[in-house]
């Protein structure tokens, strides 16, 4: 067993778990994105950014792919750890505006407006899709292609290949593909408060909409 | 380089540089550069707003502190060191709307010095645009309709007669 301290709690973890993992197992709470239990860790989303502080300074670390370390100090909730979640959070808003899961990640975080310009480009690359097909379903009909910001998930050639078996797996495990959020006037981009749009029988409540509607006046849709 | 080069274009053209090579798998590099390079252009082309000094500093440090590899973690260095060595730079082309070195071209205006120019009428052959008019031997001038700003002109100028503003 490795001993490890996150946020000043001692703690134990066999070897090989990540600290992510660690965390998880106490009860705290590390947003993720790229991360899902049953695939490979991949660290792409950096969401799940922890403080490991090393002597005097500390940097940060993805945590769902950083082992555990004899006499590890995590601090998971720091004010640098914040400050940089946000910034990350905003990149991956601005580059999918209109994702539910990632509003509502924001909206947990206080953050309700973008300071960078918006490119809907429907997809984080978060890679979930292409190791689920990969490894849960033997598949691999789907990758990535094209490198820094054209990269984009597609399969070989464009063509559905002999591998897909049209299990929707992918689309079930995407945390930006889901229905958008249709709201008029979206306040910096972020979901707009489904109080705007009537009807509003198609939109499930986000944290965004029960805070700027108040737990009491909330409509339930 | 010397005074005649621009830090915010500096930082631009390294910046566009390594958005290309970036090989787009962590968000704050593939993302972060992406939006950053997107600031730089604004700040270039007189579209930059105050706030955008401390959000390019904010930006270049998350992304140092969180991409996955070695490339994001040194790729903001150059937004970051110039806006610590040259910031008054940036802001001369936030706040003022000029570019102090002379090469934004958004930023920047060609005119003749009329006490320097002999009417050689050199500039006036070079132009592309065929911007510069003026009778021989007497003080030539340019249209700023017509110029591109490529700055031939200026190259060809005997007389430093070519004033960058």
């Amino acid at each position: 067993m490795i001993e490890l301290t996150i946020d000043g709690i001692n703690t134990r973890a066999s070897e090989g778990t990540t600290v992510l993992e660690a965390a998880r197992e106490m009860g705290i709470i590390i947003p993720t994105l790229c991360y899902h239990e049953g695939l490979s860790p991949y660290g792409a989303c950096r969401v799940c950014i922890v403080e490991v502080v090393k002597g005097n300074g500390s940097s940060l670390e993805a945590s769902c792919t950083l082992p555990v370390e004899q006499g590890q100090v995590i601090v998971t909730n720091s004010e640098k750890v914040r400050k940089a979640r946000r910034v990350i959070m905003e990149l991956l808003l601005s580059s999918c505006p209109n994702s539910k899961t990632l509003q509502d990640m924001a909206s947990n975080m206080g953050i309700n407006n973008i300071r960078f310009k918006i490119k809907d480009r429907g997809c984080i690359l978060c890679g979930l899709c292409v190791r689920y097909c990969k490894e849960q379903m033997q598949s691999g009909g789907i990758g990535f292609i094209g490198r820094g910001i054209s990269r984009k998930v597609a399969t070989a050639f464009d063509t559905t290949p002999e591998e897909c078996r049209n299990c929707g797996g992918c689309e079930w495990i995407c945390p930006v593909c889901e229905r958008a959020c249709t709201a008029d006037n979206l306040v910096g981009g972020l979901c707009g408060g489904c109080q705007n749009v009537v009807p509003v029988e198609t939109c499930p409540v986000c944290v965004r909409c029960s805070e700027s509607v108040g737990p009491h006046g909330h409509r339930v849709y | 380089m010397d005074e005649s080069t621009c830090m915010v274009d500096l930082a631009k053209y390294f910046t566009r540089f390594l958005t290309e090579e970036s090989c787009g798998k962590c968000v704050p590099c593939r993302e972060g550069l992406d939006r950053m390079l997107d600031i730089l252009i604004d700040i270039t082309e007189g579209r930059g707003k105050e706030e955008d000094i401390d959000l390019l500093q904010e930006l270049g440090e998350v992304i140092k502190e969180t991409a996955l590899c070695a490339l994001g973690g040194t790729a903001p260095n150059p937004v970051l060191s110039t806006i610590r060595y040259f910031r008054d730079e940036y802001e001369a082309h936030i706040k003022d709307g000029r570019c102090p070195a002379g090469v934004c071209k958004a930023l920047i205006s060609f005119t003749i010095d009329e006490d320097k120019c002999t009417g050689c009428g050199v500039c006036a052959r070079e132009c592309p645009q065929e911007a510069i008019s003026g009778e021989k031997k007497l003080p030539h001038t340019i249209d700023q309709v017509k110029c591109i700003k490529c700055g031939l002109c200026r190259d060809s100028c005997k007389f430093d007669a070519i004033i960058v503003s």
